[in-house]
C-alpha cells in the first residue's frame, strides 16, 4: 500500500501569537522609521552621497538572494526527482514568496520616492539591469505562486516538474541578475566583475537553505514534530557544500582581483584595509559565517546534532550579511580612483574612505523587513498545510526504513 | 543638431573654484551639491611634490553609464548632446549615482554640509523643493532637471541646458566675448576668470573647442570606462599622465 504523506497546518499555540505579537511590533516600528525617513529625508540616515546604499538594501538582498535559495529543497525534489525532498517542497516555495516580499519592500520603502512605484512599473528602460530585476522579482513570485499550486492541489501534481524547473532556471536568472546589478558596474573597482553573478548564486543556495532549515527547525519544534536524523544530515550536507561553494568563489573573486592593479586596490582595501571592512570580511564572514559554521556541520562532536545544525544554519545568515555588508558598502567606501596612485581630495569627499554608519531607523526598516517575512510565513503555515504531519524519516522517505535495515545487517555482517 | 562639449584647459585653470561657486548660484544648489567642483592631487613623492588640481563638471558622456542604469529612463541624453535627469520620473533608487565613474551625481535631500543649515535658514514651507532660496532661477524645468532641487531624486550639472538649448541653431561657439552667444553660455563658462573653459559644437570642425581638442591634444578621463566624455581637458603641465590620447 502506497505510503501517502499527510500535510497539516501550524498549531495557532501561545508560541505562536507570541511570536506574530512581536513580529507585529517590530513591523510597526519599521513603519514609524519609515515615515520618520520620509519627513526628515537621507538626513537620517547613515548614508551621504558617497554612500549610497546603506543598511536597507543588505537587509534587502540578504532576503532576496536568500529567497532564490529557499527553493532549493523544492527544486531538488521536482527538478532533480529526489522524492525525499518533495514533502518538503511547499515551504520551500512559502519561504521564497515570503522572503522575496520582505526584501522588496525593505528595497522600495528605501527609495528616495517610494510613491513613485508606478513609474518603475511602467517606464522600463531595457538596458538597465535594475529594470530586468523588477521584471525578474515579480515574475518569481508568479511562478513560485503557480509552483506551490502545483505542488499542493493534488489535481495539479503531474504539473509541478515542468513548473518546477521553469522557478529553478528562473531563479538562477533571478540572482544572475541581482548580481550583475554590482558586476556591470565599470565605475566601481569593487564591483566589476562577471563572477559576482555565480557568487551570488552560490550565496543564495547557503543563505536560502540556511534560512529553510532555521524555519523547519522553528515550526517543528513549535509544533511537536520531530525531524528525520536522516533527512536532516542530507540538508546539513548540502549546507555545508553550499558555504564552501561561497567560500571558493570568494577566495577566486579576490584573487583574480589582486592580479591587475585596478582591481587590486579594492581587494587589498577589504582584505588588509583595516577600515571596520576588514574586520566584517575576516572576522564576521571567513570566521563567524564559513569555517565556524563548517566545523560544526561537519566535526564528528557536532554533526548531525540538531542544535549544531541550526547554530551552524545562523551563523551563516549572520556571515552572508556581512560578506554582503561588505560588498555593498565595503564597494561605495573605497573612493573612485580618478587619478590612480595619487592623493585626491575635494570638497566632495574626493580620495576619502568613506564612513557610513547605519542609524537607528535604517536598522528598524531592515529588521522591519524580516519581521514581515516571519509574521507572513507564520500566518500562511497557520492557514494553509504548508508541513507534513509527520516529519521522520520513515514518513518523508517510504524506501528509509528498508535501507537503514539493510545498512544496519550489512554493518552486522 | 549641434553635440555640446567643453574644453578646460589645465594650464590656464587656477583652481579658484569661481566655477563652482557660480554654478551653485546660477542652479541653486545647496552648499556640498557641487555640480561643478575641483578636485587637487598631489603629484610626486615628498619632498619633490607638487599640487594640481582639477576641475570636475558632469561629463556628459556620448555613452553615458547612468542612462545605461536608470531603471525609468528618468536620466537620458538629449539630441544635442546633454545627459539631463527628470525629475518627475527618478525614484531616488541611486544606480547612477553608483554608476557614474566621475563621482558628479548627487542625492538632493542629504547631511547639510554647513552650519546653520541653509534648508532652516530658507526652509521649503511644505512645497516639494528641498528649500527656498531667495533668488530662484526663473527657468525651473524639472523634466531637465532644471531649477531647485526636489525631495528624494538625484541631481547633476545640466550644461546649463536652460541657456544652452536657447542658443541660435548653427553657431558653433558659445563664448562670454561674443555679444551674440553670451546669454546662451554656461555659467561655469562665463565666470572663468582666466578663461580656461571653452563651449561649443563638437560636431563642427569649424569650432574652437574643435580646434583646441585637435591642436592641442584634447585628453578625456577615466577612458577605460568607455563612458566617452564630451568635457576634454587640455594642458601638457596640468594633465594627469594617466589620461589617454583619443584616436582622432
Amino acid at each position: 500500500m502506497k505510503n501517502r504523506i499527510r500535510f497539516r497546518e501550524i498549531e495557532a499555540n501561545r508560541g505562536f501569537w507570541a511570536l506574530l505579537a512581536l513580529m507585529g511590533t517590530l513591523i510597526g516600528l519599521a513603519a514609524l522609521a519609515f515615515f520618520y525617513l520620509k519627513i526628515y529625508g537621507h538626513v537620517a540616515t547613515g548614508m551621504n552621497n558617497q554612500i549610497v546604499w546603506g543598511l536597507p538594501h543588505v537587509f534587502a538582498i540578504l532576503m532576496i538572494v536568500a529567497a532564490s535559495g529557499a527553493l532549493n529543497v523544492a527544486s531538488i525534489g521536482s527538478v532533480f526527482g529526489r522524492k525525499v525532498y518533495k514533502p518538503l517542497a511547499p515551504l520551500s516555495g512559502l519561504l521564497a514568496v515570503t522572503l522575496l516580499i520582505g526584501g522588496l519592500a525593505v528595497l522600495v520603502l528605501d527609495l528616495g520616492r517610494p510613491d513613485r512605484l508606478i513609474i518603475a512599473m511602467t517606464h522600463y528602460n531595457f538596458k538597465s539591469i535594475f529594470a530586468w530585476n523588477i521584471i525578474l522579482y515579480n515574475g518569481f513570485l508568479v511562478i513560485v505562486a503557480l509552483y506551490l499550486w502545483t505542488l499542493m492541489e493534488r489535481r495539479m501534481n503531474r504539473y509541478s516538474k515542468p513548473v518546477g524547473l521553469a522557478a529553478f532556471l528562473w531563479r538562477l536568472i533571478l540572482t544572475t541578475g541581482t548580481g550583475s546589478i554590482f558586476g556591470f558596474l565599470v565605475a566601481r573597482d569593487a564591483y566589476d566583475a562577471a563572477i559576482l553573478a555565480p557568487m551570488f548564486i552560490l550565496m543564495s543556495f547557503s543563505i536560502g537553505l540556511a534560512v529553510y532549515l532555521l524555519t523547519l527547525m522553528a515550526a517543528a519544534s513549535g509544533n511537536n514534530r520531530p525531524i528525520g536524523h536522516h533527512i536532516m544530515n542530507r540538508l546539513k550536507n548540502l549546507l555545508g557544500i553550499f558555504i564552501a561553494g561561497v567560500l571558493y568563489f570568494v577566495v577566486v573573486f579576490h584573487v583574480t582581483n589582486l592580479y591587475s592593479e585596478q582591481n587590486a586596490v579594492a581587494s587589498r582595501f577589504i582584505l588588509a584595509g583595516g577600515t571596520e571592512h576588514t574586520t566584517i570580511f575576516w572576522l564576521v564572514y571567513v570566521v563567524i559565517g564559513s569555517l565556524l559554521p563548517l566545523a560544526i556541520l561537519f566535526a564528528p562532536q557536532t554533526a548531525g546534532n540538531p542544535r549544531a545544525i541550526g547554530l551552524a544554519s545562523v551563523l551563516t545568515v549572520i556571515g552572508g550579511a556581512g560578506l554582503l555588508y561588505v560588498i555593498i558598502i565595503g564597494g561605495q567606501a573605497l573612493p573612485l580612483q580618478l587619478f590612480p596612485g595619487m592623493e585626491v581630495s575635494s570638497s566632495f569627499a574626493d580620495g576619502q574612505v568613506n564612513a557610513y554608519t547605519p542609524s537607528l531607523p535604517e536598522i528598524l526598516l531592515g529588521v522591519g523587513g524580516v519581521a514581515l517575512f516571519v509574521a507572513m510565513t507564520a500566518v500562511a503555515m497557520a492557514v494553509l498545510r504548508f508541513l507534513p504531519e509527520s516529519l521522520a524519516d520513515d514518513k518523508l522517505d517510504p524506501h528509509y526504513s528498508a535501507e537503514s535495515t539493510q545498512e544496519e545487517a550489512a554493518a552486522k555482517a | 543638431m549641434a553635440k555640446w562639449g567643453m574644453v578646460i584647459d589645465l594650464d590656464k585653470c587656477t583652481g579658484c573654484q569661481a566655477c563652482t561657486t557660480a554654478c551653485g548660484m546660477e542652479n541653486n544648489t545647496l552648499p556640498g551639491e557641487n555640480w561643478q567642483d575641483v578636485l587637487y592631487y598631489n603629484v610626486g613623492t615628498y619632498p619633490n611634490t607638487t599640487m594640481k588640481w582639477f576641475p570636475r563638471p558632469c561629463m556628459h558622456c556620448e555613452d553615458p553609464s547612468c542612462v545605461h542604469v536608470c531603471p525609468t529612463r528618468a536620466t537620458y541624453k538629449t539630441e544635442d548632446g546633454a545627459v539631463l535627469i527628470d525629475w518627475n520620473k527618478c525614484i531616488g533608487c541611486k544606480y547612477c549615482m553608483i554608476a557614474c565613474p566621475y563621482g558628479v551625481r548627487f542625492y538632493t535631500d542629504e547631511k547639510p554640509l554647513l552650519q546653520p543649515a541653509l534648508q532652516d535658514i530658507f526652509p521649503s514651507n511644505g512645497s516639494r523643493h528641498t528649500w527656498n532660496p531667495p533668488y530662484k532661477s526663473p527657468h525651473e524645468d524639472w523634466t531637465k532637471g532644471i531649477g531647485i532641487q526636489p525631495r528624494g531624486v538625484v541631481s547633476k550639472c545640466t550644461f546649463c541646458y536652460h541657456k544652452v538649448s536657447r542658443a541660435p541653431a548653427g553657431v558653433a561657439d558659445l563664448d562670454e566675448d561674443d555679444p551674440n552667444t553670451k546669454e546662451f553660455t554656461p555659467a561655469c563658462v562665463r565666470t572663468c576668470a582666466p578663461k580656461a573653459r571653452y563651449f561649443g559644437d563638437l560636431d563642427n570642425p569649424n569650432s574652437r573647442v574643435n580646434k583646441l581638442i585637435q591642436d592641442k591634444r584634447g585628453v578625456r578621463l577615466l577612458e577605460h570606462t568607455g563612458n566617452k566624455p564630451q568635457v576634454y581637458y587640455l594642458g601638457e603641465h596640468g594633465t594627469v599622465p594617466e589620461f589617454t590620447r583619443p584616436k582622432s
